[in-house]
């Protein structure tokens, strides 16, 4: 622990500006899970090779992923005073031309996506890449601000990814990450943080979207020798690993976010939960936490303000229940993901039966960004009812797979076709799915609703934790049903038997309705079925169980009942 | 399942302890059939503990004495071993230890030890052994639960349900290919479905050399429908094409 060590931010800030800008050649790898999957590490290897071969002056640096999925393998080219360049699509056969570019000074212009002249982060320094003259080659790109894909976003929390290194701390105190911390632990008290959060008016980003100001205030009130701080990293929701890439990309905005949480509520010791399978962002946590540490950003006595905050990254182990915030308690504990009975809530009584704030990554992460502009500021962002930005994930059916951060009450429509570029293959589309399986499946008409907690709740979906999964028209929504009944099924952890037999029954009707056996009783009985879950589920999985089937019966009746047998003689 | 066959390198290593008994001092491939690759004497005080209190003195002399045999350079049989338990110990304490003897000889105990040594605390430690004794030897061996529920004061059922009831905790031994399978939304949309339909008619053979697991997300969705094996990702064509590698067609 560095207890008196003087902390410098400064000093750490310079430093990190001359790593992201440096005097020699940069060049970034995005090695988030979507980049190594598709052949990053290979990328990496043979970068290191051709620039020793060449003889070239430049550093080669591990990033994560600045949300274009689709392009990777990604490759950037940072040379002093020349605009960033990124390369995507980057094969090992035309690493050589990429190291070339370095001592040329030019641009390989097939694989080049677009230039960056400038970056300006938020509270922190911008960077010049380039001067007012743009050499002629690096020109004909398309500036990154000017394309939609960007122009469009509003990138508050995920703005360091894809250009800091996820494990240098001083990369990300340079675009003023811990500025937010050591403001608060300096000059603000607990109670101002508190307010700040609340006057943002943030909703928790996991699911539910509980008022998030309300959380730490219940927290700092009740009564305890030790509270703690609690980041959900489960994302057990299928196909929605959307905050992996976030986490592997900047890891220190959890960190800082959590700090600020732990100091508002006079929580000293946090976890982070981590899905199990999660093993990049694990080590690159892990990794970060300790490098805060080292240069005494978190620990003991922060910046001499007496507080101490110290955290910890615990592997779950693969159960979707486990993203419920009192089961993911229990598996912290050593014992069953298995939700507990609420009240009393984990602000009073959570982790270790101490009072505990359970927020999503996301929520953590954004803190800094509330406590580093004002809460006021950042309510503006948005709608009234569901301010701010939010990160949100494409897959299925799209023409891109990607993940964004766009201000809430964008419509979904325009976030598919902007971001996603529509749907593949030129297909229209069916449904979507908005928030994981327990937001059911909207039809095509929904697109044009607003990405607003309280919009896709009055459709009967959710926000969740902001997954959109594409479906064209050639998707059978019954089967889709199915695959969610039997997800809920599998996941049950068995405590409420109107989960545990319900979600099997649920399976049996669905399958009769899917063999042509199905009757209107059938019908009936889903709904009997779904209201009875609903109201006696303990949390979450057993209450929406019934929500895929509910859903396609409600908006596209016709899957249904084309299927069901007529009224018996 | 032979148990000499998944020799772990830490069983040379386990002889530095103060435990050390001549079964560890040997080489990983000395290892013959009948013999042990881990420590004998902390595998036997195992089995003493799962006997009544009123049989453990009696038991223990007869289990040591075959370690002084062993001592001497005497080879030792595993059937010497079950004859004692056969003619001491009463039933069902008699089932239980048999079983857990047949599966032990495969996992170093001493190295099991270690791992659970090196995380302290009571149960909220056990999933971080879990994973490390996941990481140690592809799976969670049944006889590593034993000292973990004696070393931790964790019930067998209690483990055993923590074990299932978790994805990440295989108790199968790695195979050949360990094939992970994303059905989440978007590779379900895509046709993972009939990727995994197929693997899964061969992996349920007992002597099929795949472990197959169906995930929720792999963190590729670009690459949907994505299948991972050996830790490679395959996807689309690819896919099909390694299934149909593995499956031999």
């Amino acid at each position: 622990m560095k207890q008196d060590k003087p902390l410098d931010l400064n000093a750490i800030q310079k430093k990190g500006l001359g790593m992201l800008a440096p005097t020699r050649a940069r060049i970034t790898v995005g090695m988030a899970t979507c980049g190594l999957a598709e052949g990053a590490g290979k990328i990496f290897e043979a970068l290191k090779y051709e620039i020793k071969k060449q003889k070239a002056k430049a550093d080669l640096v591990v990033v994560g992923c600045n949300g274009l999925c689709y392009a990777e393998p990604i490759v950037e080219v940072i040379c002093p005073g020349k605009p960033r360049i990124t390369y995507g699509r980057v094969s090992v056969e035309r690493v050589p031309d990429l190291v070339a570019s370095v001592a040329k000074g030019g641009v390989v212009k097939d694989l080049a996506l677009m230039r960056m002249d400038r970056l300006t982060a938020e509270g922190g320094a911008s960077i010049k890449y380039a001067g007012t003259k743009v050499p002629k080659d690096a020109a004909a790109l398309k500036e990154c601000g000017k394309l939609d894909f960007f122009k469009k976003q509003m990138k508050l929390i995920s703005k360091n990814a894809g250009t800091v290194s996820p494990e240098q701390v001083e990369e990300y105190c340079a675009l003023g990450g811990y500025q937010a911390l050591l403001k608060a632990v300096t000059s603000m008290s607990p109670d101002e943080v508190i307010r700040e959060v609340t006057v943002s008016k943030l909703r928790g980003r996991g699911g539910a979207g509980f008022p998030a100001g309300f959380k730490l205030q219940a927290c700092r009130q009740a009564a305890g020798d030790a509270k703690y701080i609690v980041a959900n990293g489960s994302e057990g929701d299928p196909e929605i690993g959307m905050h992996r890439s976030f986490l592997e990309s900047d890891p220190h905005a959890v960190i800082e976010g959590m700090a600020i949480a732990g100091y508002a509520v006079g929580a000293s010791e946090g976890y982070i939960y981590l899905n199990d399978r999660y093993q990049v962002a694990h080590e690159r946590l892990t990794r970060a936490i300790e490098g805060a540490e080292a240069l005494g950003l978190i620990g003991s006595n922060i910046a001499g303000s007496g507080f101490s905050f110290s955290l910890r990254v615990k592997r779950g182990g693969g159960a979707y229940v486990c993203g419920e915030e009192t089961a993911l308690l229990n598996a912290l504990e050593g014992s069953f993901g298995e939700p507990r009975p609420r009240p009393p809530y984990p602000a009073e009584s959570g982790l270790f039966n101490k009072p505990t704030v359970v927020n999503n990554l996301e929520t953590m992460a954004t803190f800094p960004a509330i406590i580093a502009g004002g809460g006021k500021r950042y309510a503006g962002i948005g709608t009234p009812g569901s301010t701010g930005t939010k990160i949100v994930a494409l897959s299925g059916h799209v023409a891109r797979s990607c993940w964004v951060e766009v201000p809430l009450g964008m419509e979904i429509g325009e976030i598919i076709k902007t971001f996603g570029g529509g749907v593949a293959n030129g297909k229209k589309i069916k449904g979507f799915q908005a928030g994981g399986p327990s937001g059911g499946i909207l039809p095509a008409k929904l697109l044009k609703i607003k990405l607003d907690y309280d919009r896709l709740a009055k459709e009967g979906s959710l926000l969740g934790s902001g997954g959109l999964v594409v479906m064209d028209e050639d998707t059978d929504l019954l089967e889709m049903a199915k695959f969610f009944t039997d997800f809920f099924a599998d996941e049950s952890c068995g405590k409420c038997s109107i989960c545990r037999e319900g979600t099997k029954r649920l399976q049996q009707i669905i399958t009769d309705v899917m063999e042509g056996q199905g009757t209107s009783e059938h019908i009936a009985l889903v709904k009997r079925l779904a209201s009875a879950l609903s109201d006696t589920g303990a949390c979450a999985l057993g209450k929406t169980a019934a929500v895929p089937f509910i859903s396609v019966l409600n908006h596209f009746p016709q899957v249904i009942e084309g299927k069901l047998l007529r009224k018996k003689a | 399942m032979s148990k000499s066959t998944r020799m772990k390198p830490g069983a040379k290593k386990s002889s530095q302890k103060k435990a050390s008994s001549p079964a560890t001092a040997q080489a990983p491939q000395a290892a013959a059939p009948g013999s042990w690759a881990g420590s004998s004497k902390a595998m036997f005080e195992l089995m003493i503990k799962e006997v009544p209190e009123s049989l453990q003195d009696v038991f223990r002399v007869k289990l040591m004495d075959i370690l002084g045999q062993k001592a001497k350079g005497g080879a030792y049989q595993e059937a010497q071993v079950v004859e004692i338990v056969n003619e001491i110990v009463p039933e069902p304490f008699k089932s239980n230890i048999l079983k857990g003897f047949a599966t032990m000889g495969g996992v170093d105990i001493s190295l099991v030890e270690g791992i659970v040594a090196s995380y302290p605390g009571g149960q909220e430690s056990v999933p971080a052994i879990l994973h490390a004794l996941k990481a140690k030897f592809g799976h969670v061996p049944e006889e590593a639960l034993r000292v973990v529920s004696q070393k931790k004061n964790v019930f067998m059922s209690t483990l055993y349900r923590l074990v299932t009831s978790f994805t990440a905790f295989p108790t199968d031994s790695p195979r050949k290919y360990t094939v992970s399978v994303c059905d989440g939304t978007g590779c379900h949309l895509k046709g993972s479905a009939s990727m995994l339909k197929k693997l899964e008619e061969k992996a349920a053979s007992p002597d099929a050399d795949i472990n197959l697991e169906k995930v929720r997300c792999l963190g590729c969705c670009d690459l949907s429908p994505a299948v991972l094996v050996n830790g490679e990702v395959y996807s689309g064509d690819d896919a099909h094409a390694k299934i149909s590698e593995m499956l031999g067609e």
